[in-house]
């Protein structure tokens, strides 16, 4: 009986802590890029090397179905359509509103 | 009895330590960056796909059924979604239902995470919680033993699922990663040695099931990801196979290349399902203990030559189950589809299916997203 104890409490310690450990990783690093104003420079690099709206677009909806046209859909609805598939597809929100900016502003 | 206390005690510490960790990294936010969020009205949109289906096998064909997935999806602010899938279907002896395929709420915490609850689609691979919708699936039907589960032949992960979990992505260099970490109330084992996942009837044993899976795409640029899943949970009740747990191990492949001769598309899932050794009573051999291990796997490769609305579709499915149970046999299909898109998003199916232990079958199908 101890044993089965200790599994239920384990099995969703190891959850809790694997999300926990995702926290941790993306986190501070956000908090650290607000606070710290100088490492401008620095993000501008990274962002020069990000995938575009247009690219992110033609990438990942590609990687299930046909790639839509901006024009299937309306802009109000662009915005859950792609809020909808940033969770089915595992997008960060940064690169959903990028696509969703390239899709309203193609429409 | 101490086993129920056990698993509210356990609920219990699961709520308190979400609501904790919601509430830390909201706190963790300076009040620049929450004034910064951009609160959008309320969006909505009224997507889908719906399906014509017909069938012909040892001379015998007709419609065989008809389905309309509406799927509603809501956003109600930056942080706040709701999406919900209907499945309205009618088959040809006129017989019809209505599912709710999934109703799931979501809150995102911050641009990696997200955490969803309610009925949502299996997260295990790919095909189901991505692939699954006609219009999406370029084949005339299903992968054998991952979403087919015709004549009795039981599947190796469920539909959906009741539960919560978090989800979301994040890059790292020029890689991404994918996530997806759900609790649910689990796994169900029936007296013929199959398992149900689709949480149907409840938590049977007041032990959640745990399950997850991670995508990892290792060119930004490219379509090219590779998945592994896991899930696992006790399957029995106090009463019936008290110590049988189910374990289930899934890997999947995406690749989608474009090329001066034309589209590739490769698409794979591998299912393997473990289940304690136990006895069942329905069982070929009633009450003879069985090593209860199934799988189940599928390789599609497509090609669309440039400029064509023509696609061709090669898909080769399989099942494995034991020779003890009933609920399925050894089989492997061969399915070759011709699909023609009269738009992005609708295209007729024309496609062959030779299976290696049962009728080989002529499918038609018209699938529209909508």
């Amino acid at each position: 009986m101890m044993k089965k104890s200790i599994r239920f409490i384990l099995r969703p310690g190891i959850f809790i802590v694997s999300i926990l450990l995702l926290v941790n990783c993306n986190g501070p690093k956000k908090i650290v890029e607000e606070q710290n104003p100088d490492s401008s420079l620095v993000q501008t690099d990274e962002i020069q090397m990000e995938p575009s709206g247009v690219q992110l677009w033609a990438n990942n909806c590609n990687r299930c179905h046909n790639t839509p046209p901006p024009k299937a859909y309306s802009d109000q609805e662009w915005v859950a359509i792609v809020n909808h598939m940033q969770k089915v597809g595992g997008l960060t929100v940064t690169e959903a509103d990028k696509i969703s900016e390239y899709l309203r502003a193609s429409n | 009895m101490e086993t129920a206390i056990n698993g509210k005690r356990t609920r219990l510490l699961i709520l308190l330590l979400l609501f904790h960790f919601s509430l830390a990294i909201l706190q963790a936010q300076d009040k620049e960056t929450i004034d910064k969020q951009v609160w959008y009205q309320k969006t909505f949109a009224l997507v889908g796909y719906t399906t014509l289906n017909y069938e012909s096998s040892n001379g015998d064909g007709g419609f065989i059924s008809a389905t309309y997935n509406p799927i509603f999806v809501y956003k109600v602010n930056d942080k706040l979604s709701f999406n919900a899938e209907l499945e309205v279907e009618v088959e040809d002896s006129w017989d019809g239902a209505v599912a709710l395929e999934f109703a799931e709420f979501n809150y995102q915490l911050n641009n990696n995470i997200a955490i969803y609850g309610g009925k949502f689609l299996s997260p295990l691979g790919t095909f189901q919680s991505r692939l699954h919708p006609g219009w999406i699936n370029k084949s005339i039907n299903n992968p054998i033993g991952i979403q087919n589960e015709l004549n009795g032949i039981k599947r190796l992960q469920g539909d959906s699922e009741l539960g919560f979990g978090l989800r979301g992505g994040f890059n790292s260099g020029s890689t991404h990663f994918n996530y997806d970490l759900y609790m649910t109330n689990g796994p169900r084992l029936n007296d013929d040695g199959s398992v149900d996942f689709d949480s149907s009837g409840g938590d049977n044993n007041n032990s959640p099931a745990v399950g997850g899976r991670v995508g990892f795409l290792p060119f930004s640029n490219s379509t090219f990801e590779i998945g592994v899943s896991a899930y696992g949970g006790r399957a029995g009740t106090a009463d019936a196979y008290s110590d049988a747990k189910v374990t289930l191990l899934v890997l999947d492949l995406n690749y989608v290349k474009g090329t001066e001769i034309g589209v590739f598309d490769i698409k794979g899932q591998y299912n393997n399902q473990k289940v304690s050794d136990t006895a069942f009573p329905e069982t070929i051999v009633p009450f003879q203990e069985f090593n209860n291990n199934s799988s189940a796997s599928y390789l599609q490769l497509a090609y669309r030559p440039p400029q064509s609305n023509f696609e061709i579709v090669n898909r080769v499915s399989n099942l494995n189950v034991p020779n003890e149970v009933a609920w399925g046999m050894d089989q492997t299909r061969y399915t070759i589809t011709l699909d023609y898109w009269v738009n992005w998003n609708a295209a007729f199916k024309v496609g062959y299916d030779f299976i290696n232990n049962d009728s080989n079958a002529l499918g038609i199908t018209f699938a529209m997203g909508l």
